[in-house]
C-alpha cells in the first residue's frame, strides 16, 4: 500500500481534531457486547488482533492496576472477557502489553505526527481524537 | 386578567422552589441504594446519623495521596463539576455524575459498586466506607 502524503495525513489529522467532540456512546467495534461495553466504558474497545495472545492473558490477570487505573471485573465477567480475547487475540506479534509500543502501530504512527497534536489529544490511547470508527472496525478514517 | 397574572406568577415562583429544593430527583432503586449503604454505615458506627452532601463534597474535590499518582481525585476525570461532561485519561467523554444533569445515576447496584470500588482504589488506594460511599451519592444528588 502506498503510503500517503504527510501533508494529506497532517491535514486529516488537523480535521479531525478541529471536529466536534466525539459522542459519549461507546462504539460497537467489537462482536462480543460484554468486552466491547466493558472495555469501551474507558477507551475504545480495542480490537483482539491488535496484540497477541499472551499480551492479552496479561492484561486480563492484571485488570486492578491497569496502566495505572483499577479496572477490576467481577470473576464472571472477566473471564467472559479473557475467552474472547484469548479466542481472537493474534497468533503473533510483539511480546508487549501497550498497544502504542507494538511495531505496527509505531510504524503507521510513529514518523509523521508532530509531538504537539499528541500534547493536544491528551494520550496516545485516545483513537478517536483522529480516528471515525465506524461499526465495521477503527481503521475506517 | 391581572389576577390571573399574579396567580401565574405565584404558581410559576411555587414550581420554582420546588425545582431548587430538589435538584435530584427521586428514583426507588438509587433510594434503595442509599438505605443499603446507610444500614451499612449504621453496622459500622452506631453513631451515623445521616449522610452529609459537604462530606461528599469533600470527599469528590479533595487531592488525594495514597492513591495511584494518574488519578489524585475525582476531579481528575469528573472535573469539578459534577454537571459537566468528564473524561477518562484517555480522552474518553464521561456522563455527568449529578442527577440534575443525570438522573440515571446511581441507579444500578452492580454498576454502582463496580464504579466504587475501582475509583476509590485508584484515587484512595483502598475501598471507601459505606459512609462515604453515601455521602459522595447524597452529594450528587444534591447538584
Amino acid at each position: 500500500m502506498r503510503a500517503l502524503p504527510p501533508l494529506l495525513v497532517a491535514l486529516l489529522v488537523v480535521l479531525a481534531i478541529a471536529a466536534p467532540a466525539a459522542s459519549a456512546a461507546t462504539p460497537q467495534i467489537l462482536s462480543d457486547r460484554v468486552a466491547n461495553d466493558e472495555c469501551g466504558a474507558c477507551h475504545i474497545p480495542f480490537p483482539p488482533n491488535f496484540l497477541p495472545k499472551n499480551s492479552w492473558k496479561r492484561i486480563m490477570a492484571n485488570l486492578d492496576n491497569h496502566f495505572g487505573g483499577d479496572a477490576s471485573l467481577d470473576p464472571k465477567t472477566r473471564d467472559h472477557i479473557a475467552a474472547f480475547y484469548a479466542r481472537y487475540g493474534a497468533v503473533s506479534g510483539d511480546n508487549v502489553l501497550r498497544v502504542t509500543e507494538t511495531r505496527w502501530w509505531r510504524r503507521i504512527h510513529g514518523y509523521e505526527i508532530p509531538a504537539r497534536v499528541w500534547t493536544q489529544v491528551g494520550s496516545k490511547a485516545n483513537c478517536l481524537a483522529c480516528h471515525v470508527v465506524s461499526r465495521r472496525g477503527a481503521e475506517n478514517e | 386578567m391581572r389576577a390571573s397574572i399574579r396567580l401565574l406568577s405565584v404558581a410559576a415562583l411555587a414550581a420554582g422552589l420546588v425545582v431548587a429544593a430538589t435538584p435530584g430527583r427521586a428514583d426507588p432503586a438509587r433510594d434503595a441504594i442509599l438505605a443499603d449503604l446507610a444500614a451499612q454505615a449504621k453496622a459500622a458506627d452506631p453513631g451515623f446519623t445521616g449522610f452529609s452532601a459537604a462530606r461528599g463534597e469533600t470527599l469528590f474535590s479533595t487531592r488525594h495521596t495514597g492513591g495511584k499518582p494518574q488519578t489524585p481525585s475525582c476531579t481528575t476525570c469528573h472535573t469539578k463539576d459534577p454537571r459537566a461532561l468528564g473524561k477518562t485519561r484517555v480522552g474518553k467523554v464521561i456522563q455527568p455524575m449529578a442527577i440534575s444533569a443525570n438522573p440515571s445515576r446511581f441507579t444500578d447496584a452492580h454498576k454502582v459498586a463496580k464504579w466504587f470500588r475501582r475509583n476509590c482504589r485508584s484515587v484512595l488506594g483502598r475501598v471507601c466506607t459505606a459512609r462515604e460511599k453515601g455521602d459522595y451519592i447524597t452529594f450528587m444528588m444534591s447538584r
